[in-house]
């Protein structure tokens, strides 16, 4: 199979990159915008083409493997840059570039205006870029350069506007992070290579089977590779940079953080099952800490006033899902509400990026309220996609999420365990999500909301930063002279509509005795996997399970509906009543404090503590004081003699002279 | 005659230039001295050079006066800037050098 | 072509520039730095990956003592070379922008400099090797005492007795090596090559090794003997400190690859955990200290502190990956200093002539050409994967792997300081809000001609390491053979 279109679908965003960089001052108006969709569209139609041209091929045929050149290939390391297509990563770049286009499209009007517009779509592009190198790496090394090229990319847009302090800030802590895990997955791939002796993904895996179950070095080598997924995707304990990753524009979190990169930890997890498959050990704290994660991070949700990290802690608590279904052998379950939620999550934070423009850039909640009328098209948009998230029949999240802890419950033991917390988990996240809709579109209109009613867009006088209060630069673009909302401006209203059509239908490919086309898609991948054939829930199981996650997630809505729309006022008595519960949840559970105390405090303590005291008594004065002082006290002695009279250094020549005239003459 | 009676007419010469380097301060007559030095040196190296046989001597003899000529030149000149400068002609007052 | 050419060349142009009229006297030693340059890339060329030492000039110098006039290019040091041809080039062009008090004799020591670190590099002869390293010491003693800034004196006179003393270190353990090395019947000499063939008995290399190793160290430098860098780097003209981090440091790096692997295996073996453990305190130190200082030189100067420990970390792996690692890093580091320098040149000269980072804030605003320039530079710096110091690290740390595995697990730390005090000091500069004495304009065509061909350099071997590792890979394994057996 030729793989020139594989290269097309990576190398157009590069391409779109480098021409809007180079060209930034050119591009009159919007052209930047519409030339970084364009290579993206371009994209995600090579992306179609590979998909078809991968269907052509034989069942046994579809792992294409393609070397365009050596990139460190010396002394035994075999760094070539390498991608590899197969279902998996063809799944993933037709979504990738899929959604990325729509959200570029959405982004053309989003950000116009903005000082950095060609900026914006540079970075956007490259981040695409990015993350389709991720997915398409045939080799650790290509998978870790993806890997660190789309936390720059995220770095760079989380502090796009770098002129606020809590935008640089959530921006290095992001990065760090991030680097953390880059770390990690760099030290995986040392443990894994120290046996293997190769980098290459399918050279690997051939050689799992040496491996033996649970051998010591797979077991830290495959924890360190999910230190790095953790870190990428947000998950305990590594996920406190996405809240703060808000700060950057809503269609960046919308991609970035939401529907693509947060999951490349899922897809590191899945393409690395046959490791997984024969290290349980590992493969449980992977589905151990997605299930811890989902449930936190929906409970933080719950307290959130945000409206964009309301979204943020729901995206954790998803990806949270996927990582416990990879790590649990539910691929297919995985892979499917990856896609599932790449739509709607990219939907909702499109709704509440218009539901800010309306708002004129403040993003809490507790302003808003009654936009219902003022804004029917988001509204609508955002119920699609809170049902799709809630899992409410026939929205999309609802067989996948299904998909998932039925496979759990199939593959029994303690993974019934995680199936409890699992709809734990959907009740609350069906909680939050309505809570965030209530609370945005129904109630009282504010003033804003009636303004716009009457088809007048609010207007701040005076913009300030809404995490801290800053009054901002305005001619650095945040929020802009000019926003806009989804009403008002057709690109937003095309790309927010298919992606509710996409959230609504999403769910088509694979419904549980009805229609496998995603399975039977993905089995070449998987074609030797343990669990992917093995795991078939029954019927009855199937049924029980969406009957469950329906109560649960009507029941959800039914909680959210009786606290904040019929009896407006619960949440405050229920936060008086249990005040220590509100606290915890308010504070994130405190991780922030606990990373901060443990690593970040003490790094600047050693640092403070060598900076004054160690660098100036030893360094500087025992070491170099040291050399110096002998030279010094040396020179001392030897300045006595330089009396700077000539006849005392006419005699002292004199009488040196003599001295070994005298020296050779006795010896003589 | 035996090369005796030159070597030693050459440390004579040689001493009393030394001398007279150790004792005086003026810086011209410092110079006089030294030149009294150097042309004791020049008396022995000829009379080696004879004893030898050879031109290696009155080669070096011939060198040590091209650098003994030099050296007065700068001297000389040395001495003359410092009578413009109206500086002391003495050279334990010409100390600046000192350590 | 004649290596004597290349490393002569820059001196000769020197000396004529001292004595053309100060209106194009640094003009011509400009243009002589890019000749040079030209050289260095005709010799990248036209090398034979295979080939081993190539090139050679080999005249006997001073016979009785056996020491050789000998020259030579292998994968060693070809890319060592071109890096320092590029080096001298950049900061030759960037310093005639520069407005100075007796250009020609600055540019004078500059050239000079330029023949000292070509001839240390191309050296295949120990006394020669020695004469060459203790000569880069002078030029840069006066560039920092007559053009230096701040307490230039007090600083210029520190640097030169502490790296001095490191030298003179080094000249006794280079002739102890040659007289002790010379069995019986044998004649004297320094030539590398003889070295490498006549074994010296364990004893006599060890306490050889110390002494070469302290003088490398404290050149480099390497945590704890790095008191002289921060006083050194605040008072050196900061073109001249381009240099000197980018280029004079890896001659230290370079001596262990060349001099020491190869001729005491049996010393390197035996102290590769001290050595390590230096490497690594140099790694973390360095980085705590780069991210706590305020002053834009120090956080470069203790980023090479760290980097140089990373190097230090490949070499004393006694492997090839780690070797090669190293090898590779030399370059990238080099390449990336640099720039770094001058962009810190030309920030300063936004902030009101400070060099503080507190004083520094929001210049990308109205610089973004600058601002992209500098971000390639800082993510390369911080070795993100992607760019060709991540290929050196990745080396490094996996043949520290697979000879000490929990010190490559300590190192991974200073990957994740790196990037922390690296970003610091970006948004710091770059971001947040303007600074009061901040003035954010872009890039003068004059910076751009310097920074623009050096970034394009890094981005080129970002895409492609290949083309130095290839180049590099035999000379490296032929290197550390001998003590990668002993070790073993």
């Amino acid at each position: 199979m030729s793989t020139t279109s594989a290269w097309l679908v990576l190398a157009l965003p590069l391409a779109g990159t480098i021409l809007i960089a180079l060209g930034f001052k050119a591009w009159p108006g919007r052209t930047a915008g519409w030339l970084g969709t364009a290579a993206i569209f371009a994209s995600f139609v090579f992306a179609v083409i590979t998909f078809l041209d991968l269907q052509d091929q034989d069942e046994h045929h579809r792992q294409v493997v393609s070397t365009l050149f050596d990139y460190a290939n010396t002394v035994g390391v075999d760094a070539k840059l390498t991608i590899l297509v197969d279902p998996l990563s063809v799944l993933m770049i037709l979504v990738v570039t899929g959604v990325s286009a729509l959200i570029h499209l959405y982004s053309v009007t989003y950000m116009t205006g903005d000082r950095g517009f060609a900026r914006y779509f540079a970075y956007l592009n490259f981040f695409v870029f990015s993350m389709l190198l991720l997915v398409l790496a045939g080799n650790f090394f290509v998978l870790i350069i993806g890997w660190a090229f789309v936390g720059a990319a995220s770095y760079l847009l989380i502090s796009f506007w770098y002129r606020r302090k809590t935008a640089t800030a959530a921006g290095i802590k992001a990065f760090v992070i991030n680097v953390v895990g880059d770390i990690g997955l760099t030290l995986g791939a040392f443990f894994i290579f120290k046996h293997t002796g190769t980098l290459d993904f399918l050279g690997t895996f051939e050689q799992a089977g040496e491996f033996g179950t649970n051998n010591g070095d797979l077991v830290a080598g495959l924890i360190l590779l999910l230190v790095g997924a953790f870190a990428k995707s947000a998950q305990m304990p590594f996920h406190t940079w996405l809240a703060d990753a808000m700060e950057g524009p809503t269609p960046v979190s919308s991609l970035i953080h939401a529907a693509t990169m947060v999951t490349a930890g899922v897809y590191l997890i899945a393409r690395m099952w046959p490791l997984f498959e024969i290290t349980p050990a590992a493969a449980a704290v992977g589905a151990v800490v997605g299930c811890a994660t989902l449930f936190i991070a929906a409970t933080i949700g719950l307290a959130a006033t945000d409206i964009k990290r309301v979204i943020a802690w729901s995206t954790m608590s998803q990806i949270g899902y996927m990582v416990m279904a990879v790590s649990s052998g539910a691929y297919v379950g995985g892979m499917f509400h990856f896609m599932t939620h790449a739509f709607f999550k990219a939907l909702l934070f499109m709704g509440a990026g218009s539901v800010i423009g309306a708002m004129a850039g403040a993003q809490t909640m507790d302003k808003m309220g009654g936009f219902r009328r003022a804004m029917p098209f988001t509204f609508g948009c955002m119920v699609v996609g809170g049902l799709a998230l809630a899992g409410i029949p026939p929205f999309s999240g609802f067989f996948s999420k299904d998909e998932i802890l039925a496979l759990l419950a199939d593959r029994g033991g303690w993974h019934v365990a995680l199936v409890v917390v699992g709809y734990l988990g959907a009740f609350i996240t069906a909680i939050y999500t309505f809570r965030m809709i209530f609370r945005v579109f129904l109630g009282d209109p504010v003033p804003e909301a009636r303004e716009l009613e009457q088809g007048h867009l609010a207007h701040a006088e005076v913009h300030v930063n809404p995490t801290d209060g800053e009054v901002e630069d305005t001619d650095v673009g945040f929020p802009g002279p000019e926003h806009f909302i989804a009403e008002r401006e057709a690109p937003m209203k095309v790309a927010m509509g298919l992606l509710a059509i996409l959230a609504a239908v999403g769910g088509l490919v694979y419904i549980p005795h009805v229609t496998s086309w995603l399975h039977d898609f993905l089995h070449p991948t998987f074609a030797e996997s343990r669990y992917f054939e093995e795991l078939e829930p029954s019927g009855t199981l199937t049924i029980v399970g969406m009957l469950i996650g329906t109560a649960v997630g009507l029941a959800g809505i039914a909680v959210a509906y009786s606290i904040w729309v019929r009896r407006p006022g619960t949440a405050a008595r229920w936060q008086a009543r249990f005040p220590a519960v509100y606290r915890l949840l308010h504070n994130k559970w405190y991780f922030d404090e606990i990373l901060d105390a443990l690593f970040v405090r003490p790094a600047a303590l050693l640092g403070r503590f060598a900076q004054s005291t160690f660098e100036r008594f030893v360094v500087n004065g025992a070491i170099v004081g040291g050399a110096t002082n002998i030279v010094r006290a040396g020179s001392q002695a030897v300045r006595a003699a330089q009396t700077g009279l000539l006849r005392s250094y006419a005699a002292t020549l004199l009488l040196g002279v003599a001295a070994v005239i005298l020296y050779f003459l006795i010896r003589s | 005659m035996p090369i005796e009676w030159y070597l030693v007419v050459s440390a004579l010469i040689f001493s009393v230039g030394a001398a007279g380097v150790l004792t005086r301060r003026s810086p011209l007559v410092v110079l006089l001295c030294l030149e009294l030095m150097l042309n004791a040196g020049n008396l022995a190296l000829i009379a080696f050079s004879r004893m030898w046989g050879n031109g290696d001597g009155q080669t070096f003899a011939v060198i040590v006066m091209v650098v003994a000529a030099c050296e007065v030149v700068i001297g000389l000149g040395l001495i003359v800037a410092m009578y413009r400068r109206r500086l002391p002609i003495d050279v334990d007052d010409l100390r600046e050098l000192h350590g | 072509m004649s290596l004597s050419i290349l490393i002569w060349l820059p001196l000769a142009v020197g000396l004529v520039a001292a004595v053309l009229p100060r209106s194009i006297g640094p003009r011509v030693a400009a243009l002589g730095t890019l000749v040079v340059l030209g050289l260095s890339i005709y010799l990248l060329v036209d090398f034979d990956g295979g080939g081993g030492m190539q090139y050679v000039t080999d005249e006997t110098w001073i016979s009785e003592l056996g020491i050789h006039y000998k020259l030579g290019v292998d994968g060693l040091n070809l890319f060592l070379i071109a890096l320092t041809a590029l080096g001298f080039a950049a900061t030759a062009i960037a310093s005639n922008f520069r407005e100075l008090e007796r250009p020609n004799l600055y540019f004078f020591h500059v050239l000079l400099a330029e023949t000292a670190v070509l001839g240390a590099f191309v050296a295949q002869d120990l006394a020669l090797f020695v004469v060459f390293f203790d000569l880069m010491l002078i030029p840069f003693f006066f560039l920092t005492g007559q053009w230096g800034s701040g307490d230039r004196v007090a600083a210029t006179i520190k640097m030169v007795i502490y790296t001095l003393v490191g030298s003179l270190l080094m000249l006794a353990a280079a002739v102890a090596t040659g007289v002790l090395a010379a069995g019986d019947g044998q004649s004297l000499s320094f030539a590398l090559s003889d070295l490498q063939e006549r074994t010296l008995g364990e004893g006599t290399q060890d306490w050889i090794f110390l002494l070469f190793a302290a003088a490398f160290l404290v050149k480099m430098p390497a945590f704890p003997l790095h008191g002289w860098m921060p006083d050194g780097y605040r008072a050196m003209p900061i073109e001249a400190l381009a240099t000197f981090s980018g280029v004079v440091s890896k001659v230290a790096a370079y001596g262990f690859l060349r001099i020491v692997l190869p001729v005491f295996p049996d010393a390197a073996a035996e102290f590769q955990d001290l050595l390590l453990v230096i490497a690594l305190a140099s790694i973390l130190y360095g980085s705590v200290m780069a991210f706590t200082t305020t002053h834009a030189r120090l956080i470069a100067g203790y980023s090479s502190v760290a980097q140089l420990g990373f190097i230090t970390l490949g070499i004393f792996a006694l492997n090839d990956q780690g070797a090669q690692g190293a090898l590779l890093q030399m370059v990238n580091h080099g390449l990336v200093t640099i720039p770094l320098f001058l962009i810190i040149a030309v920030l300063a000269r936004r902030a009101g002539g400070s060099e503080d980072i507190r004083d520094m804030g929001g210049i990308a605003f109205r610089a973004p050409v600058l601002a992209s320039l500098f971000l390639v530079v800082a993510l390369a710096t911080l070795a993100m994967p992607g760019s060709s110091n991540f290929v050196g690290e990745f080396m490094i740390l996996l043949g520290v792997f697979e000879s000490k595995i929990v010190i490559a697990c300590i190192a991974f730390t200073g990957v994740a300081l790196a990037a922390v005090y690296m970003l610091r000091a970006f948004i710091r500069m770059m971001h947040n809000r303007v600074g009061p004495k901040v003035e954010s304009r872009e890039l003068a065509l004059s910076d751009a001609l310097v920074l623009v061909p050096l970034v394009a350099v890094i981005l080129f071997f970002a895409v492609y390491p290949q083309l130095a590792l290839e180049r590099s890979e035999s000379s490296v394994v032929t290197a550390v053979q001998p003590a990668q057996e002993v070790a073993k």
